[in-house]
């Protein structure tokens, strides 16, 4: 093979910690700057909702409700960071809600059967992974489209935690499983991934192949990207989150439900990335505009409650969110008719 | 000077056609080499073998003193060949340095080594003259020509001893041009290849030590660059005595004028204005309208059907100015396009061949919404007559059809709904000898029934022996009408690489 | 394969390869479980595969379109809510008590016309736009029945649905009514070309001047008087109008759809094929209740059905061209 290099070659920087340090603080302020310049009217938005609530009622500004927003979009988050990946492919997943419920019943269960908590919980996570995977390998070798494939495995895996149960929760959870998912831990957990998940995507090349899938997979393919191992870990990836934001959901109500994620829940995680600037089309991940997206949906929530709203309005209103963030996706990236 | 790469007597062999006869060809280090030929001479196939992602029927390929055998693009790379296609190939939603490094990102210690790649980026850029590319800035967002110079940058970037481009100056402008000639003369210092097609022969003089000229597959010619080389030589070469075929048709009734453009401005897929376009279309008559790749003829034939809009200028039918904003609008003035693209544009592969023919005119084969199958079957019969079709073609699917038979479907369709203007983008590209034939007998009966026919075509021969009349579109003016007879080859030839100027154009035709 | 000349036609689709697996359970049902060919067990059978199979019948166009609809169960709900208003409110005094059967359809075509507008018009993606009206529209039928179930329907309605005509169900009829009509729009009229061809390949329709928006438009507003009528059904066999009435009705229909062999990339759709995957569905289901396997299986089942069904029509395993 011929040398990699004709040109360019400026002398290569030395990876010395020393020298590495200020180009690294610099480079995360200009990530900051662009993700602020990116979300600046995410920011607003926020700004405007909270200003309109503080109005609206006087028990809307309360550390209370504002801990609640932080952990009611924590919560979210979680799964939207996995969806912003899956979404940034190009692709989708409608089967969070349901691989929830189901890896949390099945490590709920194996602890009420007396496994130690951390294999318990490693099991779930593995079946996340596992479900994740399927679903991804069957898009990518079957060429299934995304939505219809997880569409199946919606309904299998919310049968597959009726089945398990029987219907019924799973109580009398050991205390070392719930305290490790439990109150701050969630916005822990939630932040903890969207870091980690920032730093994959952008310092590493997982980070632009991700994004180049949803952008254009026949190049990437003919640059020697690995498209269909690396769809297949994106899934996975997704499917390990919404596993994580079900332990926490577990933990809070101190039982795993086979109900969990029925709702509105996995649907807000959808919603989240597409309010924060990601759009359906792929090739974009913007992570800080997934996390806006978060606190406006979880301030919404609280907001509306703390109004006297009544839940379905709130339903109608997510609707809508979900209708109108998706519509102004369309119609400001919309492709260029050739 | 030492061979880089030697082919010899390279054969290919596609159904019924030649497309390659025992062609010999090398290139030595440091060399950079033109190609030249018409339309289907067959240098974009000997450019895809070249690349792997073709294989010869028959012939050797020696790189680097040992033979080899591309059995795919990737196997082609990994000997050195690097090649650069027509088609931009980047990903719009990914910045410059991104896509410059897409698939061979750089790592340290700590991560990708932005820096490093941003450096590198910024500094073949440099050399490509592009400076004022922001390596951060995303590829969707630049104009085409400076994506054109990316993917070279990328190609370059990733390194290789033969660079094959295909048309690389189709998009660039003339500095951008003359940046992407000071690379290659970079890369001929360092003793790498290229392969450089163009349909711009001063470009072909300005840059090529040598130029290799094809033609019907055969190699015609090998031109050392020297100063007695000129284009009318080049031009002389790839026409060789060649003749227009002349298709039969008897020449019909011209009737009253129907479409009429009067100095239309369109913009072509690069983005550029086209020079003002003024054709007219009479009942009875073949209108061609010819150019090399690039000129804007597809996209004339998509004003022209309400696929896109006018820039500037009239379109009138009939006398009577109209405005097509989309299909429909076409469709109901009885305009009928016949796509290039049959696959994606024309057919319905799901459906059957006789619902693909009447899909334009199910109104008047229904009533009360039913369609009445056997008036559907009666006229799929009657059209199925027109052509040499068994019968039970027409109950199978489109997908299953060969390409002719897809080919005279979608001109059937136009049939069947009564178009009175047809429009034919191509409308034998990929077809066999003997579909062709048929294609050209079925536009002649269609003018004998006192119907216009633009014919949008790149071949040479085919436009001179079918068409009454003839356009010709360049990127220095728009030329025409000549009329029958009034061109032969090799006029037509030097209008379009701009070795002569319009002199005879026929007089107004009224 | 067309058969000309033949008064229907239109019914004898090639997609019968369910058959014998239907056969298959009826008769070990018959065998294994002694209540399963009772009337009783018939009816309550037959009313719940005639309410799946009219809403499948519309996903098949719109699935041959290449659409999808995941509002319908919503919709269902509005639908069997709204016709339990009407009477509550009294407005049969004014418009008679089939007032409601009108009121009902037109609730589902004003949701399908939303629908339309957002995947037509404006160009969304099918399933995310008709996932924001399947929330909004569950929300809608919390808030008009505040909640609570919703009884009193006039008797002369719930006879027009429940009743029997020649010892049939009336449900049975109006799902095979919609079954035939559907099959007969889809092969043998100009719509069921169009939108076959819609399914096919949009960019050729479109080229050749057919009014694509308008064919699209349209077969979202007649998915949603189609749910609209099975929301109507559905009220009329329970006497009442439950505000989770129709709760996953959306992916049952997509299930028989894609089972019945409709291709979920377009193009090709058969309503006979749905009819049979419907029924198999709906035994299937009763078998496991008769069999005294958990109820929790069903969903699982249904999942299962509809991947091993998107599994083998699989482009790749079907050497069809991907889209």
């Amino acid at each position: 093979m011929t040398d990699a290099r004709l040109i360019g070659g400026a002398g290569r920087e030395s990876s010395g910690l020393i020298t590495m340090l200020p180009a690294a603080i610099e480079s995360m302020f200009r990530l900051s700057w662009r993700a602020l310049r990116e979300s600046w009217g995410l920011i607003l938005a926020l700004a405007i909702l909270v200003l309109i609530f503080s109005q609206a009622s006087p028990y809307f500004l309360n550390t209370l409700v504002l801990e609640r927003i932080l952990t009611n979009a924590s919560f979210t988050l979680i799964m939207a960071t996995g969806m912003t990946l899956v979404i940034a492919t190009g692709g989708i997943d409608v089967s969070i809600g349901a691989t929830l419920a189901l890896s949390s019943m099945v490590a709920a269960t194996l602890m009420n059967l007396g496994t130690p908590v951390l294999p318990a919980a490693l099991a779930g996570l593995l079946l996340g992974a596992g479900i994740g995977a399927f679903n991804g390998s069957i898009i990518s070798y079957l060429k299934l489209q995304p939505f219809i494939a997880t569409l199946a495995m919606l309904s299998l895996a919310r049968g597959m935690t009726l089945i398990i149960s029987g219907g019924s929760p799973a109580f009398d959870l050991p205390e070392a499983f719930t305290s490790a998912f439990k109150d701050e831990m969630v916005m822990v957990i939630g932040l903890g991934g969207l870091l980690l998940t920032m730093v994959v995507m952008h310092r590493t090349r997982l980070g632009i192949q991700i994004r180049g899938i949803g952008g254009n997979e026949n190049t990437c393919y003919i640059c020697g990207v690995r498209v269909n191992a690396l769809r297949i870990g994106v899934y996975a990836f997704q499917g390990i989150m919404a596993v994580l934001a079900g332990y926490t959901l577990t933990a809070s109500f101190d039982a795993a439900e086979p109900t969990a994620g029925l709702s509105t829940e996995w649907l807000e995680a959808l919603a989240a990335p597409i309010i924060g600037g990601n759009t359906m089309a792929g090739g974009r991940a913007r992570l800080f505009g997934t996390l806006m997206g978060c606190l406006i949906l979880a301030t919404m929530r609280s907001g509306l409650n703390i109004s006297g709203v009544p839940t379905a309005w709130q339903q109608v209103a997510i609707g809508g969110i979900i209708v109108g963030a998706v519509t102004l996706d369309v119609l400001t990236n919309r492709k260029k008719v050739s | 000077m030492k061979n880089i790469l030697t082919a010899s007597k390279i054969c290919k062999q596609y159904a019924g056609t030649r497309a390659l006869n025992e062609v010999d060809f090398e290139i030595g280090e440091g060399e950079i080499l033109g190609l030249i030929g018409e339309n289907g001479a067959g240098k974009s196939t000997l450019m895809r073998i070249l690349c792997g992602i073709e294989q010869p029927t028959s012939g050797d390929i020696v790189m680097h003193g040992k033979p080899v055998e591309f059995s795919g693009p990737q196997a082609a790379q990994a000997e050195g060949i690097a090649m650069i296609p027509q088609e931009v190939l980047l990903v719009d939603e990914l910045t410059v340095v991104e896509n410059i490094f897409l698939g061979h990102e750089e790592s340290g210690a700590f991560g990708l080594s932005k820096r490093q790649m941003l450096a590198d980026t910024r500094a073949i850029l440099a050399e490509l003259d592009s400076q004022q590319v922001d390596p951060e800035h995303l590829t969707g967002n630049l104009p085409k020509g400076s994506q054109q110079m990316v993917a070279i940058a990328r190609r370059v970037m990733q390194g290789g001893d033969v660079f094959v481009m295909d048309e690389p100056t189709a998009s660039l402008t003339g500095e951008e041009t003359q940046s992407l000639f000071k690379l290659l003369k970079k890369l001929k210092g360092e003793g790498k290849a290229s392969v450089f097609i163009s349909h711009r022969l001063e470009e072909m003089l300005e840059i090529c030590d040598r130029i290799v000229v094809l033609r019907d597959g055969e190699h015609v010619g090998n031109f050392i660059n020297d100063d007695t080389l000129t284009k009318d030589k080049l031009v002389a070469a790839m026409v060789g005595s060649a003749v227009a075929n002349e298709f039969a048709r008897t020449v019909s009734h011209i009737g009253e004028l129907m479409l009429e453009t009067d100095k239309v401005v369109i913009s072509t897929f690069q983005g550029r204005k086209t020079h003002p376009i003024s054709i007219q279309a009479h009942a009875g008559e073949v209108v061609g309208i010819t150019g090399l790749a690039g000129v804007g003829k597809t996209e004339l034939a998509h004003v022209l059907s309400g696929l896109r809009p006018v820039v500037e200028g009239e379109l009138r039918l009939r006398g009577r100015p109209i405005t097509l904003r989309s299909p429909v609008d076409a469709l109901k003035n009885k305009i009928g396009l016949v796509s290039e693209d049959r696959r994606a544009e024309g057919l319905v592969l799901e459906l059957t061949a006789l619902a693909n023919m009447t899909l334009t005119s199910l109104k008047k084969l229904s009533r009360l919404g039913r369609i009445e199958k056997d008036r559907e079957r009666q006229l799929g019969l009657l059209m199925k007559d027109k052509l040499n079709m068994r019968t039970e073609y027409l109950g199978r699917d489109a997908n299953h059809l060969s390409g002719g038979n897809q080919q005279k479907v979608v001109i059937i369709r136009q049939l069947c709904s009564e178009a009175e203007v047809l429009l034919l983008d191509e409308p034998t590209k990929g077809i066999d000898i003997g579909a062709k034939a048929e294609v050209y007998r079925l536009i002649g009966d269609l003018v004998a029934e006192q119907k216009a026919a633009i014919l949008f075509s790149s071949e040479p021969q085919e436009v001179l022996g079918v068409c009454d009349k003839l356009y010709v579109l360049t990127s220095h003016g728009f030329l025409g009408p000549y009329a029958k007879g009034a061109l032969d080859y090799a006029g037509l030839m030097a209008l379009e690489f701009g070795t002569a100027t319009s002199d005879t154009p026929m007089e107004a035709a009224e | 394969m067309n058969s000309q000349n033949k008064a229907f036609g239109f019914i004898q689709d090639h997609h019968l390869q369910l058959l014998p697996v239907i056969l298959l359970v009826a008769v070990a049902m018959t065998i294994l479980s002694e209540s399963f060919m009772t009337s009783q067990n018939m009816i309550n059978l037959a009313n719940r595969v005639s309410i799946n199979l009219i809403i499948a019948s519309g996903m098949t166009l719109l699935i041959t379109s290449e659409g999808i609809d995941l509002s319908v169960g919503s919709t269902v709900g509005l639908s069997a809510v709204g016709a339990a208003i009407y009477f509550q409110n009294g407005w049969d005094a004014s418009f008679g008590p089939y007032g409601a059967i009108v009121f009902g359809v037109a609730v589902g075509a004003a949701i399908g016309l939303v629908n339309g507008i957002l995947v037509a018009l404006i160009g969304l993606p099918a399933f995310i736009a008709t996932l924001g009206t399947m929330l909004a529209v569950r929300g809608l039928v919390f808030i008009t029945s505040s909640g609570r179930t919703i009884m009193g329907f006039d008797p002369r309605f719930i006879e027009v649905f429940s009743g029997f005509t020649f010892g049939i169900p009336r449900a049975v009829i109006v799902a095979g009514l919609t079954a035939l009509v559907a099959a007969y729009v889809l092969n043998k009229t100009t719509t069921g070309r169009l939108l076959q061809g819609l399914g096919g390949n949009e960019r050729c329709l479109y080229t050749a001047g057919i009014r694509v928006k308008r064919l699209k438009l349209g077969s979202y507003v007649m998915m949603g008087m189609l749910a609209g009528l099975a929301g109507l059904t559905l009220a009329a066999s329970m006497s009442a109008a439950e505000p989770f009435a129709g709760s996953w009705y959306e992916l049952d229909a997509i299930a028989v759809v894609v089972m019945g062999g409709t291709a979920l990339t377009g193009g090709r759709g058969t309503v006979m094929g749905t009819v049979l995957g419907a029924i198999l569905l709906g035994l299937v289901a009763n078998s496991i209740i008769l069999l005294g396997i958990s109820a929790y299986y069903q969903t699982f089942v249904v999942g299962l059905m509809i991947l091993v069904a998107i599994v083998m029509g699989s482009p790749v395993l079907t050497g069809a061209r991907a889209n």
